[in-house]
């Protein structure tokens, strides 16, 4: 109960000097503001990593044609990864689950009577669907006689279904693609939007791969191979032995550059880091240099206050403050600006994130972390730099003070 | 009540030794009103903050109320301060901001024990010395003297064993100051120990008993015979001759 009382007094000058307690505050307020930014978009850009490498499969690897960007739909000007890469994979690479090949066309043209629109174009396997984990919700999938008999059969994406068939049962019936005639045999479940830039995954067209290449696209190159292996953890190693293979299949040797890349999970979570990465760096240095600067302000200010006040002191010490009281006292100050600071930061930081939410691309997420991290920073920054004016205050003599 | 004896004060500034206090015996019995007076430099402020418990002395003997302070550490002094001296001070120090009242009941927040009902003994304490109506009132808004009785009510609050001025009348006027000593010979007569530390002769005869200090050493130790009487020198004292003064 003295403590409390004894401590309470570090208030008072604080409530009576306002316009320094602000000045005392500024750093922490911006510190805890960046802070409380920094980390409800890294906690936003984290559950979209989740949401993305989810969708990609955890498991998954993805050789594709074209090399130079990390991500993103194969090089449609590169036409050196053939069937035969595949197989060459599904021979030499082991701990491979599934390895099919993908032919691919964007913006192929699609028609049914008077109706039309366009669609991503995939030649597939029948393995296609559970190397992406990704059925059917009505009639049938593509089947390994389709793909022996280089069938004219489709499935497709349930935005297509919309466009070219409204609310009819389209199962049976045909369109065409790139005026090859084909009928419907099955309708993929919806996936909605989730590509990397908001691309909607549900306007696609499934083939099986003999027919895409022969039929449709008249192509002997393929657009990507999409791998499922047994274990995650050995990703790395499986990819670095798939671009060994893939060089010397296509005689590359280093500096020149692959016309092949390998996407994972963790490219897949790199791109995502990336876009607010630099934001996240700028405001962590802004975070730490205002903690810092503000600190030391807080610092001096309080040896100033601590100059001012001398009498007060001996005054203290001389109707009974024992030193660790006057400690006491001068240590709540400086703790209780750093922990007003952090309410005050805490609410600016929200706001900020709220406003990033609503005028940037960037996710945001919102929780009760920031502000616990807020509290532990406060008292870091209260302490560290309270202690040295506390403890002058507190090693004055009383006789010397009250002079 | 109060024993002091052989009591020596020296500072050491590299090779400079200086002798501030040069055994200095006396005691002083309970409900006494004792003047300890000298010219600056003889000690006298020194000897204040050895009594005060502010300071502790190079040899010698201190006892106050039966503790001996030489040989305890800070939170003991500090507690000693708290329960056994009441101070007032030349310049009052009064936290400024801060109303009458809190600042009587600061000795209270540092006891070992805060009183449930610190903030009515506050106002009682401020009633003892005619302030009743001046209770949320913060240091700016009274006067010298004004400032000076809440600074008494402050040194009271805790009921000390011993009540210690250090030239309360120094930055008063007359009448203030009258006021001051009226107050001190009133809890004297209530049976309070008093120390006034003072230069002033004038001042320091309000006493019963005046203590000098010539060069750290008791030069005189007398009883007053007539102890000046501060209710008279108030009444005696005319609102015109103070606008004189």
């Amino acid at each position: 109960m003295r403590r409390f009382h004894v401590a309470s007094e570090g208030w008072g000058s604080l409530r009576a000097n306002k316009l320094r307690t602000f000045f005392m505050m500024a750093g922490t307020i911006v510190g805890i503001a960046a802070l409380t930014v920094i980390m409800t978009i890294g906690k936003g850009t984290e559950r979209q990593v989740m949401r993305r490498v989810e969708n990609f499969g955890p498991r998954a690897m993805m050789l594709v044609a074209g090399g130079g960007r990390a991500t993103g739909p194969p090089d449609a000007q590169v036409t050196t990864l053939t069937l035969a890469d595949m197989e060459a994979i599904r021979d030499k690479i082991s701990g491979l689950e599934i390895v099919t090949p993908q032919a691919w066309a964007t913006r192929t043209p699609l028609t049914r009577g008077s109706a039309q629109t366009r669609a991503t174009l995939w030649g597939v396997e029948p393995e296609w669907h559970a190397a992406w984990d990704w059925y059917v919700a009505e009639g049938e999938e593509i089947t390994h006689e389709d793909v022996a008999t280089m069938a004219r059969v489709c499935v497709i994406g349930s935005s297509v279904k919309r466009d070219l068939f409204g609310d009819e049962d389209p199962i049976g019936e045909s369109l065409y693609v790139n005026k090859v005639r084909v009928t419907v045999t099955g309708v993929l479940e919806r996936r909605g939007t989730a590509g990397t830039g908001g691309g909607d995954f549900d306007n696609r067209i499934l083939l099986p791969i003999t027919t895409a290449m022969r039929r449709v696209l008249n192509v002997e190159h393929i657009g990507a191979v999409r791998m499922i292996t047994t274990d995650a953890r050995r990703m790395p190693e499986q990819a670095e032995a798939i671009t060994g293979l893939m060089r010397r299949r296509h005689r590359i040797t280093p500096p020149a550059e692959d016309d092949f890349r390998i996407n994972s999970p963790l490219a897949v979570a790199e791109v995502v880091r990336g876009t607010s990465r630099t934001l996240s760096i700028l405001l962590m240095v802004l975070a730490g240099l205002s903690l810092f600067v503000g600190g030391v302000v807080l610092m001096n200010i309080l040896l100033i206050s601590v100059a001012e006040r001398t009498a007060e002191i001996g005054l203290r010490r001389a109707v009974g403050a024992t030193r660790g009281d006057i400690f006491t006292q001068f240590l709540t100050e400086s703790l209780s600006v750093t922990f007003l600071g952090m309410v005050v930061g805490s609410a600016l930081g929200a706001g900020v994130s709220l406003a990033v939410q609503h005028l940037t691309p960037l996710p945001v997420i919102l929780s009760w972390e920031p502000f616990a991290v807020g509290i532990a920073f406060a008292f870091l920054v209260g302490a560290f730099f309270g202690v040295q004016p506390a403890r002058r205050a507190a090693r004055l003599p009383p006789v010397e003070a009250l002079r | 009540m109060i024993e002091l004896e052989g009591i020596e004060k020296t500072y050491v500034s590299g090779e400079v030794v200086t002798r501030v206090l040069q055994g200095i015996s006396f005691e002083i019995e309970a409900g006494e009103y004792v003047a300890i007076m000298g010219a600056s430099g003889t000690g006298k402020s020194t000897l204040m903050n050895i009594l005060g418990c502010l300071d502790i002395p190079t040899a010698g003997h201190y006892r106050l109320d039966g503790t001996d302070m030489v040989n305890l550490d800070d939170e003991a002094l500090s507690q000693l301060r708290n329960r056994k001296i009441g101070f007032v001070f030349q310049q009052f120090h009064l936290l400024q901001r801060t109303t009458a009242r809190k600042n009587v009941l600061l000795p209270l927040i540092y006891a070992e024990d805060y009183p449930e009902n610190a903030e009515e003994m506050a106002e009682a304490a401020l009633e003892m010395v005619g302030l009743h109506d001046r209770i949320d009132y913060r240091p700016n808004q009274l006067s010298g003297g004004q400032q000076q009785r809440v600074a008494i009510a402050r040194a009271l609050i805790t009921n000390p064993a011993v009540l210690l001025a250090d030239e309360p009348t120094g930055n008063l006027d007359r009448r203030s100051g009258a006021e001051v000593m009226a107050i001190f010979q009133q809890l004297s007569a209530g049976g309070r120990t008093v120390i006034l530390v003072t230069h002033d002769r004038e001042v320091a005869e309000h006493a019963e008993r005046v203590i000098l200090l010539d060069d750290g050493q008791i030069a005189e130790d007398r009883r007053v015979d007539q102890p000046r009487d501060a209710e008279q020198e108030l009444t005696n004292l005319t609102v015109g001759e103070e606008v004189y003064e």
